[in-house]
């Protein structure tokens, strides 16, 4: 007996599709979630329900053998029009986002929220961008339900290992910035050092107006980073960040640069100089890797047609 | 049945019980979480991220075309800006008192808006030891650089080794193009275009002896993860740039002897 089984529309089905969408709409307006979300939570925290868990039988394992147990998939989304800046806009959306998957894990007595993936979804629409979270809410056995659940996007096993080494990581964090240039003056045309770089020159020039206006914008994202990261814990991991300097001409403002900057990170907390419990052994897998039975393959060239010769360029057999 | 293996502290802080008032500041770092992990491991902590960057002209060069020559206008630029981008990069780990600069990554952009001006970034992560030694330093004391990962860099310190400095060389080499009569003389037959063997043996090898130098005058033994790429940007067909780069790295105090070395432990992955 599927949920698809009947092949004609039910007039029951419409009915219940928009309660549903009522129900959301309520529950978004008033920062809460719908009836119906807070059941399966609750749910799968009594155990009245089956968990659900992104991860695979080996992070099981893991996990089963540092006594925590996954208990339910959780999401938080927002759809966010960014109206004056990309960068700012991004920062917004994924901070609404965690709130809500912050919520989610509450309600089902989570200790923390892991293997969070980040997703946006271009809508179509312009500058509308939807920012969803997904992840597995856990319980860590003896430990009472959190009111702040810790967020991070390691894997399971990564999790474990962070906290043996007494390392926990506590939220995701966005930093950005955003800022023109405009007061600059184009210097010259044969002065020693150009102000920027509206006059062709042979010569070889550092551009320092530039580079350190940039350099500035990205110090800048990251004390933002930082000033977010604070609330939670001691430092931040941030391999991933973005930046890019732009030269934009109108006829009201003339010549501006825009610099943005964006970089979002996971906060960590923990002691220094603790010392991790593993001993690390090197070792060398004798599996071949894709890497290497790539070098028997004889087809690694590249050839470029110039006129009416052929170069081979790099032929490896 | 509870061999939980996580420390009070950190239970104390999933229960929320502790809060996140730390009076030391705050950290920031580009490291993944193996990363994070193996360079505690090696002793070290991380500070901050080190940023710098370099918004460059490159001037114009013009070669003949039938002659094979560096282009010392464009090599100096690109050794130039990456020199600038290092330095400014080095200063920021100084000023938050970092003993050195790990996972370092070099890139370079081009604007979208003019042809002739490039971004130059180096990235990484300033680290200080975590006992306060001070036998880490770099050059003159200041802080060491390199590009290898935190699992690279906890890998060489035991193999006996300790990373210097970040070293490179560049050289933007013009290849000759043939003259028609030689190329109508090659139609349908092998023949090795030698000068363009030559041309480019000479610019790897101009980049690789200058990436040496820079070793011997930072006082290294050795040089370590030497990358050599080729790349043009957006520049005349037949101008290539070739670059060296690479970790300089000294030992630790004397060499050790092989044998306290551990020996990787041969494994074989089951899982596929």
């Amino acid at each position: 007996m599927g949920f698809f089984g009947r092949g004609k529309s039910d007039p029951e089905a419409g009915r219940r599709s928009l309660e549903r969408q009522a129900m959301w709409e309520q529950a978004l307006a008033q920062n809460r979630l719908p009836g119906f979300v807070a059941d399966r939570l609750k749910g799968a925290a009594s155990g009245a329900m089956p968990w659900m868990a992104t991860m695979t039988p080996a992070e099981l394992l893991v996990m089963r053998s540092h006594g925590i147990r996954p208990v339910a998939t959780v999401t938080g989304t927002c759809a966010l029009h960014y109206g004056f800046s990309w960068t700012r806009g991004h920062a917004e959306g994924w901070r609404t986002a965690a709130a809500r998957l912050v919520e989610e894990a509450a309600l089902c007595n989570a200790n923390a929220v892991i293997d969070v993936k980040m997703r946006t979804t271009n809508l179509g629409l312009g500058s509308i961008t939807d920012y969803t979270l997904v992840g597995t809410a856990v319980k860590i056995e003896g430990l009472p339900p959190s009111r702040h659940p810790v967020v991070t996007t390691v894997s399971a096993i990564e999790f474990a290992r962070l906290l043996e080494a007494g390392i926990v990581p506590v939220n995701i964090v966005v930093g950005a910035h955003i800022e023109f240039l405009t007061n600059f003056r184009a210097g010259p045309l044969n002065t020693a050092a150009p102000v920027d770089d509206t006059m062709i020159s042979l010569k070889n020039y550092d551009l320092s107006l530039l580079g350190n206006f940039l350099q500035h914008v990205r110090t800048q994202s990251m004390s933002d980073l930082r000033q977010h990261a604070r609330e939670y814990g001691n430092g931040v991991l941030a391999p991933t960040h973005f930046s890019e300097l732009q030269k934009i001409h109108s006829a009201a403002e003339g010549t501006r640069y825009l610099g943005r900057s964006i970089a979002i990170g996971t906060v960590v907390d923990t002691k220094a100089r603790i010392d991790a419990p593993h001993s690390i052994m090197p070792i060398v897998d004798l599996r071949d890797s894709d890497d290497l039975s790539n070098c028997g393959n004889p087809h690694a060239f590249s050839i470029e047609t110039g006129g009416n010769r052929v170069e081979m360029i790099n032929v490896a057999f | 049945m509870n061999a939980n293996p996580i420390p009070q502290h950190a239970v104390d802080r999933l229960k929320g019980l502790r809060n996140a008032n730390h009076p030391g500041g705050i950290f920031t770092s580009d490291f993944s979480v193996n990363e994070f992990l193996l360079v505690r491991k090696a002793g070290f902590e991380p500070v901050g991220l080190c940023l710098g960057s370099c918004i460059y002209h490159v001037g114009i060069q013009y070669a003949l075309w039938n002659s094979s020559r560096e282009m010392e206008v464009l090599s100096q630029a690109m050794y130039s800006a990456r020199e600038l981008a290092m330095s400014r990069m080095r200063e920021e780990a100084q000023s938050m008192g970092a003993d050195g600069v790990i996972g370092v990554r070099l890139e370079v952009k081009r604007m979208e808006w003019n042809a002739h001006v490039l971004e130059f970034v180096a990235i990484g992560t300033g680290v200080v030891h975590a006992t306060g030694h001070q036998g880490f330093k770099g050059v003159k004391g200041q802080p060491f650089t390199s590009d290898l990962s935190g699992q690279d860099f906890w890998t060489l310190l035991h193999a006996g080794y300790r990373p210097l400095e970040m070293v490179m060389g560049s050289c933007v080499y013009h290849v000759a193009r043939q003259g028609a009569l030689k190329s109508m003389a090659n139609v349908g037959r092998n023949v090795e275009l030698t000068n363009f063997s030559q041309a480019l043996y000479d610019a790897r090898e101009i980049a690789m002896e200058r990436m040496q130098h820079e070793a011997l005058q930072a006082g290294a033994e050795g040089v370590v993860g030497v990358d050599l790429h080729e790349g043009s940007h957006a520049w005349q067909p037949h101008i290539i740039e070739f670059f060296a780069v690479g970790t300089a790295v000294k030992p630790i105090t004397t060499e050790q002897d092989a044998s306290i070395i551990p020996d990787p432990q041969l494994v074989l992955s089951v899982n596929s």
